[in-house]
């Protein structure tokens, strides 16, 4: 049995509901003899067990227990009936700073959370760094917590969350908070701590997100387990038991095109893309890109692409050391992280002429979008070997686009569209 | 014998946790305010000064027939410091877990030193206050003795007597919210219950019964040894408050932490 990360046997929770505050001091004074409470069964009979570094997704509607199967497995509650065993340190992100004091610093509040999460005074001190360069906020991290947005509370809570290294993180659903860039680099890093052997439980509604990262689902409903199963399954009986509730709620803005019309492809820095990227880049550096623009046909800057559009991708390069050889390559990712398209220069046989020290160069990527409407983030990479991975510059998130829905009303199905012809032969 | 141990094991696996926490706290009491921790020094010395003002000048009350007024505002105060340490941790701890809900809903996390600050936090403002009022006993010309040596030896136990309560009552008022309204009653009646603002000597002899039961006299009576008399406190009543604070010290955590499993459902 020692052989599970977290085991829940025949457990059920029930709250106690009294009419009044004053039936629970009548209830207590009897000693318990008479009872003025009725029970609320939030779990019934809830039996499974996870696998060290498997990643478990809660899926169900409102009510139907996830919340409280957490608060059970982080130890904040105590089942009425049944047992639940935890192998390993648990880091939990239940609410968004819960437990942050609004008064101080978030740094005053990290160095806390970290003690009390069971680390010694020097290795929070050892951690911080890393926190604060996950959180992004810059200068913020010295000021009272009570000044920062909704996003930089998340991003410094889940921050924090993960750089405790838990052997057991419970998140609930504080990924749906945050901006596009923040969900992709929080999807980055549980991806990481998967392959580290971290084990997760993960409540959420983003069917596309819980197929991608857990490998494991329960659909529960009612405080009971209805299927337990691999999540594409899952995701498919929630899709189903959903499919009547679900309003199809989905307007949207039109792309806003705006910009100076067609102009001559020049390079073009942004020291403000460095700034953004900090955190999402590697590589030695002996070259960087230091822009990347999504453009329609006409060169015109674009905030949205429409389904199927055809879009540039325009990357701005700069060489800091001679290169007689370099690969430049995209990819296109999902916000659950998967990769949808992409090529590179090599792959493409456009080979990068040799670049000096200091010269620059500035690739066109056009490329066709016949993607489901959402958010995706692009990646560019230059690499400076084909045969094994080593680059000069690696950029994540480098750009975020939205695909809105096809204009005609087609659904796609999955993540992209290929075209298909149908032949129906009638008898 | 474990479940003896188990405060004192809390206290040492959490130390850094509740360090963090009693400096948040003692900051968070004067953090916006301009004066700021002046205010720790400036808020004894503007009682004493009234302590003296009204002791002397309005109700000149002497200890003893050939005593002065202003020895009695001296001794009213000295009781009087460890009394408000009493009653702001006791006042607080009644609410403390209602006041931290999503610490206890939302994170795993070692409620059982929430008191605890609270205590350490209310000591500290009294030892501010000692600071205080030994300046001024010494700028009148009187050197404290040797007793004040065991000074450190009363407050350890007035700390395990404190947080006793402060356990006892956190949880009892998660389940009876009244308890947060009781709490200021019963202090005010046991702060006159306390030889604080009058001298033992003043209650008849049918009541002085009263007063030896009640384990804040022997507090007061220590405290009053060590600083003004320079002598050691009696010791039978001494040890038995010692006894005292040792069992409510142990049973209030063993109350606290059967209790604690339910708080997130009593929230």
């Amino acid at each position: 049995m020692g052989s599970s990360a977290i085991e829940v046997d025949h457990v059920s929770k029930a709250y106690r509901l009294y009419p009044t505050p004053r039936h629970r001091a009548l209830e207590l004074m009897t000693f318990g003899t008479k009872t003025y409470h009725t029970n609320f069964w939030a779990l019934a009979d809830v039996s499974f067990r996870i696998a060290p570094g498997a990643t478990l997704g809660l899926v169900g509607n409102n009510g139907s227990g996830k919340s409280t199967l957490l608060q059970l497995i982080a130890g904040i509650m105590v089942p009425t009936n049944g047992r639940i065993a935890v192998n390993g340190r648990v880091s939990s992100l239940l609410e968004l700073g819960a437990g942050f004091n609004p008064e101080f610093t978030g740094r005053e509040n990290v160095e806390l959370y970290c003690i009390v999460m069971g680390m010694s005074r020097e290795e929070t001190m050892e951690r911080l760094p890393a926190i604060q360069a996950f959180a992004g906020i810059g200068e913020f991290i010295d000021r009272p917590v009570k000044s920062y947005s909704s996003g930089m509370f998340v991003r410094l809570a889940f921050a924090a969350a993960i750089h405790v290294s838990p052997d057991i993180l419970l998140v609930d659903e504080a990924l749906a908070v945050g901006d596009v860039l923040f969900q992709h680099q929080c999807i980055r890093r549980i991806r990481e701590m998967q392959a580290s052997g971290t084990t997760i439980v993960f409540v959420s509604h983003d069917m596309g997100m819980m197929r991608s990262i857990c490998t494991e689902a329960i659909l529960l409903e009612r405080g009971r387990i209805e299927a337990h199963d691999d999540p594409a399954t899952i995701a498919n009986i929630y899709h189903a038991k959903t499919a009547n509730i679900e309003a199809a709620a989905n307007g949207g803005a039109r792309p806003r095109r705006d910009g100076d019309g067609a102009a001559a492809v020049v390079f073009r820095e942004d020291s403000g893309f460095d700034e953004r990227v900090r955190v999402f880049r590697h590589g030695t550096g002996a070259a960087r890109i230091r822009q990347v623009e999504l453009l329609d046909l006409q060169g015109r800057p674009l905030n949205s692409v429409e389904f199927d559009d055809e879009v540039i991708l325009r990357v701005h390069v700069q060489y800091y050391e001679d290169a007689a050889f370099s690969i430049l390559g995209f990819s296109i990712r999902d916000k659950t992280g998967t990769d949808i398209v992409g090529s590179n220069t090599h792959e493409e046989n456009v080979p990068l002429p040799p670049r000096l020290a200091g010269s620059t160069v500035v690739v066109d990527f056009r490329q066709r979008l016949p993607l489901a409407n959402g958010t995706y983030s692009v990646s560019t990479a230059l690499a400076y070997d084909r045969s094994k991975p080593s680059y000069f510059d690696w950029v994540d998130n480098a750009l975020v686009i939205t695909v809105l829905p096809p204009e005609s009303g087609k659904v796609v199905h999955g993540k992209v569209s290929l075209p298909v012809s149908i032949a129906v032969h009638a008898q | 014998m474990a479940t003896m141990l188990a405060p004192f094991r809390a206290l040492i696996t959490h130390r850094q946790a509740i360090q963090i926490f009693v400096n948040r706290d003692i900051r968070g009491r004067y953090i916006n305010s301009a004066l700021g921790l002046w205010w720790a020094v400036i808020q004894p010395l503007a009682l004493l000064t009234l302590y003296t003002f009204v002791f002397s000048s309005v109700m000149s009350v002497r200890l003893s027939a050939s005593g002065t007024t202003g020895e009695f505002a001296l001794y009213a105060f000295c009781g009087l410091l460890p009394w408000l340490a009493v009653a702001d941790a006791l006042t607080r701890s009644s609410s403390i877990l209602l006041d931290q809900t999503p610490l206890i809903k939302k994170v795993v996390f070692p409620t059982e030193i929430l008191p605890v600050h609270l205590v350490l936090s209310a000591l500290i403002v009294e030892i501010i206050g000692l600071g205080v009022f030994l300046a001024v006993v010494v700028i009148g010309g009187r050197l404290p003795g040797w007793s004040l040596l065991l000074l450190p030896v009363v407050m350890a136990l007035q700390f395990l007597f404190m947080t006793g309560i402060a356990w006892l009552l956190a949880t009892l008022a998660l389940y009876l919210r009244d308890v947060r309204q009781v709490v200021g009653l019963v202090l005010t009646l046991w702060m006159f219950l306390t030889p604080i603002v009058y001298p033992a000597s003043m209650v008849p002899a049918r009541y002085q019964w009263v007063l030896h039961i009640n384990p804040m006299t022997a507090i007061v009576d220590a405290y009053r040894a060590a600083l003004l008399d320079n002598q050691l406190p009696a010791l039978t009543p001494f040890a038995l408050f010692a006894a005292v604070a040792f069992i409510v010290f142990v049973s209030g955590h063993w109350v606290f932490m059967r209790t604690k499993p339910t708080f997130a459902d009593l929230l």
